[in-house]
């Protein structure tokens, strides 16, 4: 006799939608505080700290939006090309890219010209440049049939190679001996509040979010779009043309891990270094997920996100626990999410079979 | 300049860096052949090595921490069927999940433990075969190695055979290309995933632990530079066949080996900044070579698609 376990949908209600995240960060945070227990830190205190320096005042929210910028604009692109039907787990490596354009073409004009129209140029190329990395992928994977996750992983180990030999060789700053970095940006981005850290980054990717929401569920092609993700075989019978799609979410994603690049380096570092690929990137591959791909939910669940990683750095400081902490977090998180989504959206029955 | 101990040593260190690769592809090449892509292999291998590292320090024991390289890689990959094969959740997305869990938690676990002090190991050390290690170039290449290689030249064939040559491989492919054929035909589908899954990421706790005690002899984040994912592509590349994946896994560990070996040559010359340019190469040549062969690859049937009974 065999034990098995038989999976049906639920009719739910739409509220009960909500219980997914809630109970998430609920059990995650819940074994982080087990973990802190191991790790000899008190978790009350630690997540007093955690929380008074990611929402605790005006400035620790500030904080936290500004942590949410990359966030969100690479959780937006994923979760377009999500909708067509394409992972994008390369938005790392884009994203890289991204930075080291921004920084080479802002240290080319930002002595010869304006620095609005530094920035500016700076932007378009990094976007142009993080959407040709996406979409060599993505055209291997339409014409050739290489599997894209494996190539975008290698492009992102591929990005960081180059980062590594840019900033010892062409991009170096020559008065910095011992840490590989370049040349200071001047022409960066303006702050939005006067005295605080928010920069102009955090603005487009908010106005980006809410286009590429407008794009997808308003217009004609977005439908089309979606429909090429969520049954390709209809979308082939309609005679979409979606290698096309893919190509162009792919570019868009692209694009959008680039600006996160140039907007960490013109909002953020105001220089490039290695330390900018920490791996936001696979990050905002959980924050697409938590988001369920859908544009504007992005925007709340890249605020969690931001939330976190602000809160970590004062837990560090507080505590002595290392930003390590957050990547546990964010595992635990995933896996939570994906598990208690079945557990709410479907009925588990064990049925016995002879 | 370029002499035969040059060239000895350029192999010895091709093979070593393609030893964790091929341990974790051909694991690969199991769980697909069963339908199953595991998408965790990358945060397998960093648990793998984590683990491996911290009970080799504790025990002083290499062979301890292989154990439980392949400890951790057996309860992910139990966890990974669990979520794929009886939830029958998205594999890309499940897999994804055990990538960041063995990620985050490695890092952090780590960190905890052993905080900002550098910690070194007793590092397994290259046994030289009597005999054969005597052979110009190739005896110092091949037959001067560690003891996991040595298990890869018998392992990896006996692989192939049991895959192509008995009745398990017969069932493993099956379940793979037709599920419903081989339930048919009595084969317990389920058990079979699993299985599969299970030997599949105790390959890869094992690949990360060689990592960390034959080639590394220390830990630090992200050890694994990718190559769990490489190992993936890997899989592409020959084709769900063991022998090819580890042909594949060759290209890899010599474009690295050659890379590293040139960087001497650029610092002696005075372009330090050139090892890292060099150290590009093993990833142009991995995805160049995935392109060359993508054509024509079939994939088993099922590949990515839940099993149920109905």
């Amino acid at each position: 006799m065999v034990i098995l376990l038989k999976v049906e949908e639920r009719r739910l209600p739409k509220y009960m939608f909500m219980v997914i995240p809630v109970v998430t960060f609920g059990l995650a945070f819940l074994i982080g505080a087990i973990l802190m227990y191991w790790a000899g830190v008190d978790p009350l205190s630690g997540y007093s700290a955690f929380l008074e320096g990611s929402l605790g005042s005006p400035t620790a929210i500030i904080n936290s939006l500004v942590r949410m910028t990359p966030f969100l604009f690479m959780a937006v692109g994923i979760a377009f090309s999500n909708r067509v039907g394409v992972l994008n787990i390369g938005a790392e490596g884009q994203y890289i890219m991204g930075a080291i354009m921004a920084t080479w073409v802002t240290l080319i004009f930002q002595n010869i010209t304006h620095p609005a129209l530094s920035i500016l140029l700076s932007l378009i190329v990094a976007a142009i440049v993080g959407a040709l990395w996406a979409m060599f992928a993505g055209a291997l994977k339409v014409y050739l049939g290489v599997n894209e996750i494996v190539t975008t992983v290698i492009m992102n180990w591929l990005a960081f190679k180059i980062l590594q030999w840019l900033l010892r060789g062409p991009l170096k700053s020559p008065e910095s001996e011992m840490w590989p970095m370049s040349p200071p940006l001047k022409a960066h981005f303006p702050y939005i509040i006067p005295g605080t850290r928010l920069h102009l980054g955090f603005l487009i990717a908010l106005i980006l979010a809410v286009a590429a929401y407008y794009f997808l569920f308003k217009t004609n092609l977005g439908f089309k779009f979606r429909v090429t993700g969520s049954s390709p075989e209809v979308a082939t019978y309609a005679g979409y043309d979606v290698k096309k799609f893919v190509l162009f979410s792919m570019a868009f994603s692209g694009a959008m891990a680039g600006l996160a690049g140039a907007s960490e380096v013109l909002g953020v570092f105001h220089f490039l270094y290695e330390g900018i690929a920490v791996g936001l990137g696979y990050t905002s591959i959980i924050v697409a997920l938590v988001g369920k791909n859908h544009p504007l939910a992005i925007i709340a669940s890249a605020f969690m996100f931001g939330v976190i990683y602000n809160g970590v750095v004062f837990l560090q400081s507080a505590t002595g626990l290392t930003y390590t902490f957050s990547k546990a977090i964010e595992g635990l998180i995933y896996l939570f999410f994906i598990v208690s989504e079945v557990l709410v959206l479907y009925r588990i029955r064990t049925i016995k079979v002879r | 300049m370029i002499d035969i101990h040059t060239i000895g040593s350029v192999i010895n260190l091709g093979i070593v860096m393609a030893t964790p690769l091929a341990l974790a592809s051909v694991g690969e090449v199991y769980s697909e052949r069963a339908g199953i892509i595991n998408l965790g292999i990358e945060g397998i291998m960093l648990l793998g090595a984590f683990l491996g590292f911290h009970i080799t320090y504790l025990t002083g024991n290499i062979l301890l921490g292989y154990l439980s390289g392949i400890a951790v890689g057996m309860v992910l990959g139990l966890i990974l069927a669990f979520l794929v094969v009886t939830l029958r959740l998205n594999q890309v997305i499940a897999g994804m999940g055990i990538y960041f869990l063995g990620f985050g938690l490695s890092d952090f676990i780590f960190r905890t433990i052993y905080g900002a002090k550098h910690v070194t190991i007793p590092k397994s050390t290259q046994v030289p075969i009597p005999g054969l290690s005597a052979i110009p170039i190739i005896g110092e290449g091949l037959f001067h190695q560690y003891p996991m290689v040595y298990l890869t030249y018998i392992f990896i064939p006996l692989l192939w055979f049991i895959l192509y040559k008995t009745k398990w491989g017969l069932w493993l492919r099956a379940v793979g290309e037709n599920p419903k054929a081989a339930d048919t035909m009595g084969v317990d589908v389920f058990k079979v995933k699993y299985l599969a899954l299970i030997f599949g990421s105790s390959l890869a706790g094992l690949a990360g632990a060689f990592l960390c005690l034959g080639v590394t002899g220390v830990f630090y984040e992200n050890l694994t530079f990718g190559m769990g994912f490489i190992a993936i592509g890997l899989v592409y590349f020959g084709k769900w066949d063991p022998l090819r994946a580890w042909a594949g896994t060759m290209i890899f560990g010599f474009t690295w080996s050659i890379s590293t070996t040139l960087q001497e040559y650029f610092i002696k010359m005075g372009r330090p900044e050139m090892t890292y340019f060099m150290l590009m190469l093993p990833y142009i040549v991995t995805i160049i070579a995935l392109v060359a062969v993508s054509r024509g690859a079939r994939a088993p049937k099922s590949l990515g698609i839940p099993y149920s009974r109905e």
